[in-house]
């Protein structure tokens, strides 16, 4: 439960500015993938290929901050310890910036999900275990490809 | 200091030890592992391993004469952890071994009756144990019984008793497939730097103040614990993790994680070979863990 309500807090944090909308692309820097990166996420690029502008900037806010929460050090409690927390993050993330706050509703972009589950189950993998340097440093570089993808590029 | 009770319960069966080698077609571990290399100059901690697999795990502390099961259990642990993390087998890590299960199999099932006799047991029975029997866990629910604590009387009866019957068909899912007699240091190191921990009973005391890391040999205890890794430098050893919780002082191995720093020493290999000589302390391979957990999804209902 502390778990949780920390990391709720931390998403709060991260996306408390994001009722400012409507908001343009050009706020949101993107770092551009590595081409093995953009070939990946193809699949969102496509899926979001009718979204709109607002939609794209809150798409590539919440990924791209995802990553630089996940990619920070730790404090001394440590918060993303198995991949259990990094998926509760990841789905606390996506529920407060896309779905409450963003009002977009879940199958509302065909292929969306599957898209993202295949980037991410392929790269960190479906097993719950202990999250390494590596993982997380792997996970924010996915954000960041998903976060290119929908933001009107790949 | 922390308060501890410097509680042993090693006791030699000869016979029960020879009974058991003879019925394994590879006894010892260069029969067993002779492809296994040993490399003078690589340092080995499957601690490591158990940490990544329980990053809060701690050394406990027994509460009667039942090391045999601590020693075993832990080397079970590691074994599980190595199967892992160092192996990459399609397993998860299913926590703790419960001490009292490895200590009653090896009093009372192994030796195929109630066992009234003092508390006590010997590696040629937890060998046994372990591979026949299997091995329960903390934290698995057994159809609404689920073991969270140590608990002395829990031994004390399964030291007596054995393992409840309505509990063995749970341990047998998860048994070490294969046990292997270590005689010396370098057979230890060997099966270390591979990946197998090796649970040592001997007849060998410490003091109980580190000097650098190391133990001294002094007095004695009929006792079990367990070999965890490998060093070379300063001087060849072995880390010998007990029992008896963060129980040494003195000047500690800062190098090793926290949680091993106070419940473990170097043991230098000369004193390593006069307790294996004792030809009672086995390495461990192969160990039936856990299905591998996996996530539901990485998104739940949001897209």
């Amino acid at each position: 439960m502390h778990g949780a309500a920390v990391l709720l807090l931390v998403a709060a944090a991260v996306f408390a500015r994001v009722p400012t909308l409507p908001i343009s692309t050009s706020q949101i820097t993107v770092e551009t993938p590595s081409v093995e990166w953009q070939g990946k996420v193809a699949g969102v690029a496509l899926a979001l290929a009718n979204a709109n502008a607002v939609e794209r900037a809150i798409w590539a806010s919440v990924w791209t901050k995802a990553a630089d929460v996940v990619i920070a050090p730790e404090g001394t409690e440590t918060i993303f310890s198995d991949t259990r927390s990094l998926r509760g993050f990841t789905v606390l993330s996506l529920d407060i910036a896309w779905r409450r706050l963003g009002g977009k509703t879940p199958g509302e972009y065909p292929g969306l999900r599957e898209a993202v589950e295949k980037i991410l189950g392929d790269s960190i993998g479906m097993e719950i275990q202990v999250v390494t340097p590596e993982m997380r440093r792997v996970y924010a570089d996915a954000c960041r490809a998903i976060a290119w993808a929908g933001i009107g590029r790949g | 200091m922390a308060d501890f009770l410097p509680l042993t319960g090693y006791v030699p069966d000869r016979a029960g030890t020879d009974a058991f080698l003879s019925s394994l077609p590879r006894p010892t571990l260069s029969q067993a592992g002779p492809d296994l290399v040993l490399d003078e100059k690589k340092d080995v901690f499957l601690g490591s391993y158990l940490l990544a697999c329980d990053p809060a795990w701690k050394r406990g502390a027994q509460k009667i004469g039942s090391c045999v099961g601590w020693g075993w259990s832990l080397s079970v642990d590691i074994l599980a952890a190595c199967d892992v993390h160092l192996r990459h087998e399609a397993e998860s890590y299913g926590g703790r071994v419960l001490e009292a299960s490895v200590y009653g199999f090896s009093r009372v099932e192994v030796r195929g009756g109630r066992n009234t006799g003092g508390d006590g047991s010997y590696g040629g029975a937890a060998a046994k144990a372990v591979t026949k029997f299997g091995t329960l866990h903390y934290g698995q629910n057994y159809n609404g019984t689920t073991f969270t604590d140590n608990s002395g009387t829990r031994e004390k009866e399964w030291g007596r008793d054995g393992v409840p019957d309505v509990l063995e068909p749970f341990a047998a899912k998860h048994k070490v497939s294969s046990v292997a007699l270590v005689k010396d240091f370098e057979s230890a190191a060997r099966a270390i730097q591979n990946g197998y921990p090796v649970a040592v009973c001997s007849m060998r005391g410490f003091s109980m103040t580190l000097r650098d890391g190391y133990l001294s040999p002094t007095g004695q205890w009929s006792h079990c614990m367990m070999f965890a890794a490998i060093r070379w430098k300063p001087r060849p050893a072995l880390l010998c993790v007990n029992s008896w919780a963060d129980c040494y002082s003195g000047t500690y191995d800062l190098k090793l994680p926290p949680q091993f720093q106070r419940c473990a020493g170097w043991v230098e290999a000369n004193v390593c070979t006069t307790m294996l000589a004792g030809e009672d302390s086995f390495a461990l391979s192969g160990y039936a863990g856990f299905p591998p957990r996996t996530l539901t999804d990485w998104t739940g209902v949001t897209l």
